[in-house]
């Protein structure tokens, strides 16, 4: 038996899956509009943020909202081994004849996460495509954009589009835990152990999460149905 | 939420970067005059910084010559390249079964700073041969470029460089954005085009972070206002060069009038001159002239050289254009390994 069936969940409410949590951020509209805009008015624009803070989970977001008529492509640039052949990548859409007469499509959106770990020869036939209007926008994530090798004409396409992910506030760390326990009457986590819990973990939403699984478990594991200070003690004593 | 640009009865962003997202006319330049070259089968090299339409002059040719398998388009950072391939790929099927070669083609090659020496004489080859007809060169830099000798020579006067937009000018390209809407009043625009360094693709951006602002606070004109709450780091970034600018003469004067060492000064002056990027720019605007070639501006305005003015020449051009608002037919040539 896990330990989340003991509290009454049928899933892992505390789930870090980007794919699964789209609709759980908080603290995130303005970011959501401004990402939205982008992607219409047809730009790119650079989102720049540490990790676990919901870059993914944002693309996710978009991927949603513009998705279905396949005209949506996610990369995540941390997975590929290979040269990225952006070509191949925008004619995947088509079928076996489309590739064959070399159709190009139009409008194109596309999201790309973790772009620090393209090589600057990978990037270079974007800008391509996007003066050409075969990709209408793109978003970038990153986690810092310095890093990033784009080379000079990208950059300056790219301008000063670059926003940061904000800082949690700890009143929005409140609001995710109770936003994923559905839980307003302070039944399972009290709202100063969700402070405390977001403390330990430096502020990070996603370590947040994976934290408060953890002290749920110890809890669990005690029979309780509450958290309580002393499971805090979990942390304590790696410090 | 409706988008600002749908508030105001466009179907899209009117302030677009992409060159192809707009059959903009060129403002600034003659494109009378690169078609006269390009036809008469000369090489030409355009250069020029980034954000100051190149893509766009590279788009009103492919826009001018395509339909008859004479164009090819490459951009060279993509690493291989192949350019018998290119040329195979630009032959027909029917021409291919006949044993015909292609004949008069149109190169267009972006990004050559990283092209080879080896490849530079591959090109000429084919040039000599007639297979292709013209080469178009754009970098943002020609100092940049290692060009063998026999193409500078071919080179020869055929430097093209992007020029400054005039303010005249910038308003023009507002003007054919968003028309005769009064959203956006002169002395704004003229604010805004300051902002972005004269630059167009940043004056573009400005614009549209300007307007979008506006409307969603639901006003209907541009005001200082606007200006000075979309664009605040880069009104800040602007008065911090102002005072920088400011104590660096006020510290060179001080240097000057009292030359013996004064530690606060001089620290002044070393901080400063670090920060400051303008003088940089000078200097490598007065480059090409310091070169061996004649570099021709094609500026509108120019009284010295009678190149003529664009609009009687453009506008049969683009009646062709609005027509078919597809993505273009033109064909592009890829080499994928």
């Amino acid at each position: 038996m896990e330990w989340y069936e003991k509290f009454d969940f049928d899933e892992d409410p505390f789930s870090t899956d980007p794919r699964e949590n789209h609709d759980k951020l908080v603290g995130m509209e303005e970011i959501i509009e401004e990402i939205f805009y982008r992607i219409n008015s047809g730009s790119m624009l650079v989102v720049e943020g540490p990790e676990g803070s919901g870059k993914t989970t944002l693309l996710m977001v978009a991927a949603r909202k513009f998705g279905g008529k396949k005209k949506v492509v996610y990369i995540d640039c941390s997975v590929l081994n290979k040269k990225l052949n952006i070509t191949r990548v925008l004619q995947n859409r088509y079928g076996f004849f489309g590739r064959l007469f070399n159709k190009k499509p139009k409008n194109m959106i596309l999201l790309m996460d973790n772009v620090h770990e393209l090589s600057k020869l990978n990037t270079e036939r974007l800008k391509y495509y996007f003066d050409q209007n075969y990709i209408k926008s793109i978003i970038f994530t990153t986690e810092k954009y310095s890093k990033v090798k784009f080379s000079d004409s990208l950059k300056d396409r790219i301008g000063k589009r670059v926003i940061k992910i904000p800082k949690l506030s700890e009143y929005d760390a409140v609001e995710i835990i109770r936003k994923r326990i559905n839980d307003d009457n302070n039944e399972l986590f009290n709202e100063n152990i969700i402070k405390k819990i977001f403390k330990i973990s430096k502020y990070s939403p996603k370590d947040l999460l994976k934290n408060c699984a953890r002290v749920a478990q110890v809890a669990a594991n005690k029979e309780r149905n509450r958290v309580q200070m002393i499971d805090l003690k979990v942390f304590g004593k790696k410090k | 939420m409706t988008l600002w640009y749908k508030k105001l009865g466009f179907y899209s962003n009117p302030f677009s970067i992409k060159p192809a997202a707009f059959h903009d006319k060129l403002v600034a330049y003659d494109m009378s005059y690169i078609y006269k070259k390009i036809n008469d089968g000369e090489i030409l090299f355009i250069e020029g910084e980034y954000g100051t339409g190149k893509t766009t002059i590279l788009k009103n040719i492919i826009r001018r010559f395509r339909g008859k398998n004479r164009i090819i388009y490459y951009s060279f950072n993509t690493g291989d390249f192949n350019l018998k391939s290119l040329l195979e790929g630009a032959n027909s099927f029917l021409r291919k079964m006949a044993g015909l070669r292609v004949k008069n083609i149109v190169m267009l090659l972006d990004e050559v700073q990283s092209l080879k020496t080896q490849e530079a004489r591959q090109l000429l080859n084919y040039y000599r041969d007639g297979t292709i007809q013209s080469i178009v060169f754009v970098s943002h830099d020609y100092d940049n470029v290692k060009f063998p000798v026999e193409i500078e020579t071919f080179l020869n006067g055929n430097i093209l460089r992007t020029v400054d937009l005039s303010l005249n000018e910038a308003l023009d390209l507002v003007k054919s954005r968003i028309g005769d809407l009064d959203i956006l009043p002169k002395n704004m625009a003229a604010k805004l085009f300051k902002l972005a360094g004269k630059n167009p693709r940043r004056f573009f951006e400005y614009c549209e972070d300007t307007i979008k602002y506006a409307v969603e606070i639901g006003d209907d004109q541009v005001t200082d206002f606007h200006v000075n709450e979309a664009l605040k780091d880069v009104v800040k970034e602007q008065k911090k060069k102002k005072v920088i600018r400011k104590l660096a003469k006020a510290a060179k004067k001080t240097v000057a009038k009292k030359a013996p060492v004064k530690k606060p000064a001089v620290k002044k002056v070393t901080k400063n001159a670090k920060a400051k990027p303008k003088p940089k720019q000078t200097v490598e605007k007065t480059k090409p002239a310091s070169k061996k070639y004649k570099v021709n501006k094609l500026i509108e305005n120019t009284k010295k050289s009678g190149l003529g003015t664009i609009t009687a020449k453009e506008e049969p051009i683009s009646e062709e254009t609005e027509s078919d608002e597809d993505v273009p037919e033109y064909k592009v040539y890829f080499f994928d390994k």
